[in-house]
């Protein structure tokens, strides 16, 4: 696991505990198709993210495919740190 | 594992029978909900969407996100909008529920509303960073009109706040807001006298107010000649009325303005009598016969309302050309709090809709329909 993979399971087994039980499927599995996280955890787990990499994480992300597992996730905050680091 | 599913017509028992768990009210409350959101409604068709559930392993429906279709107008084509509405998920399901919202708000050529958010779902809305619906005034709070009837049971719902010259109105718990008036003390716009001896309405001689129980052509007509008024609104044909008129689930009336005979307009009232105001939710005149057909309106609001012991008429302010219009005529005017009528649009629509070319009324997303 990458670091930025663990510092976002980090994120979201904060708000979510027992998604540790999960093993590896834990960044593949769907967060709202599978409900992993419900309404509050997943508003708290964007929350989080946009704090700990002080990234904006718009209604289009959010809603896109590649938001729907930690897998995704990780690729996105990835995309948006590094664009910022450009600028 | 549960799985989500498009409601039809089958789901709509055990459909009503999770709102009512929830709720409260009875099964055929939700039943005749569903018949003025589906069947009665002119914008649901055959291949229209009534919403998504969740079905758990035993296809028991735990969780359910309604969708009402309204029609409208976008850049001179007709469109059908997506509005939420009653959206709950049982406690063991929860983890779902985002599920549905996500359904709702995954739309590649509808607009969608959610008007009538709790205060969970508004959190949501936040974190998700859904815009409010677009206004020319746009961070203002909700403003209206209004013309006090009786004084007496009136003064019992103000309060004065820190600054005397501030009034707060309480009335139930449907207007509560700070009175705006740089005329007088807020005290004295609760005076119907008063406000009556204001008043500088427009000649009416030639107007003529109907109550409406059915929408004819003429309402199509109308429509014909102003639908291009604004970029973005709602459809508001003969059918529309129709739907509004046979909305047995709230008591409107639909008030036709006529100029020598002709359809110039009209207002959709909601009269409360519990709540003992008459307050208007959609308006839709003619621009330049506006101000005639609008003091035609007032006046016959403000008998109808005084027969029927109302506290007072209230006027939201539809759009920001209201707020000079109205005081102009003369009425005062009140901060009935923020909006809350939440819009997504597609990605192709987002550029095109802007504050200047919309108009949103109280009878936007579920407002009124559900």
């Amino acid at each position: 696991m990458t670091e930025l993979e663990e510092k976002i399971l980090r994120l979201a087994t904060e708000l979510q505990p027992n998604l540790t039980e999960m093993g590896p499927d834990v960044l593949t599995a769907g967060i709202v198709e599978e409900g992993l996280l419900d309404s509050f955890q997943l508003i708290g787990f964007i929350a989080s993210i946009e704090k700990a990499f002080d990234v904006v994480l718009t209604l289009d992300l959010i809603m896109s495919r590649e938001f729907s597992n930690l897998d995704g996730i990780v690729q996105i905050v990835e995309r948006l740190t590094e664009a910022k680091n450009e600028t | 594992m549960p799985n989500i599913e498009a409601i039809s017509s089958n789901h709509h028992h055990q459909i009503a029978e999770l709102l009512t768990c929830h709720y409260g009210k009875s099964e055929d409350f939700w039943l005749q909900r569903f018949n003025t959101w589906w069947l009665k409604n002119p914008a649901f068709n055959d291949l229209s969407e009534a919403g998504w559930v969740i079905l758990d392993n035993k296809r028991k429906i735990v969780g359910v996100m309604g969708n009402i279709p309204t029609r409208m107008t976008n850049a001179g084509e007709t469109i059908v909008a997506r509005n939420g509405t009653s959206w709950f998920t049982l406690p063991a399901h929860r983890g779902l529920g985002m599920h549905l919202f996500f359904h709702l708000l995954r739309s590649d050529r509808s607009p969608v509303f959610v008007t009538t958010p709790n205060e969970t779902t508004l959190k949501i809305l936040t974190s998700l960073k859904v815009s409010l619906a677009p206004r020319a005034n746009a961070g203002e709070k909700k403003m209206a009109s209004f013309i006090p009837l009786h004084s007496q049971s009136l003064w019992e719902d103000i309060t004065l706040g820190q600054n005397k010259q501030e009034t707060v109105l309480h009335v139930n718990d449907t207007i509560e807001g700070k009175i705006s008036d740089t005329r007088h003390d807020g005290k004295d716009v609760l005076q119907p006298d008063w406000v009556v001896d204001q008043l500088s309405l427009r000649d009416t001689t030639h107007v003529e107010i109907r109550e409406i129980n059915s929408a004819g052509f003429e309402f199509d007509r109308l429509w014909k000649k102003t639908q291009n008024d604004y970029s973005f609104t709602n459809v508001r044909d003969a059918a529309y009325i129709n739907w509004m008129v046979h909305n047995t689930n709230h008591n409107h009336l639909v008030l036709g303005c006529f100029l020598t005979g002709e359809i110039v307009g009209f207002a959709i009232v909601k009269i409360s009598q519990r709540k003992q105001i008459f307050r208007f939710v959609d308006l839709w005149l003619r621009r330049e016969y506006w101000e005639n057909a609008m003091s035609a309106l007032i006046k016959f609001s403000v008998s109808y309302a005084h027969e029927s012991s109302f506290k007072m008429v209230v006027i939201p302010h539809f759009h920001h050309s209201f707020t000079q219009k109205l005081t102009e005529l003369g009425l005062p005017k009140i901060e009935i709090g923020d909006y809350v009528d939440y819009l997504h649009l597609p990605k192709e629509m987002n550029s095109e809709i802007h504050g200047s070319n919309t108009y949103f009324c109280d009878l936007q997303g579920d407002n009124d329909i559900w």
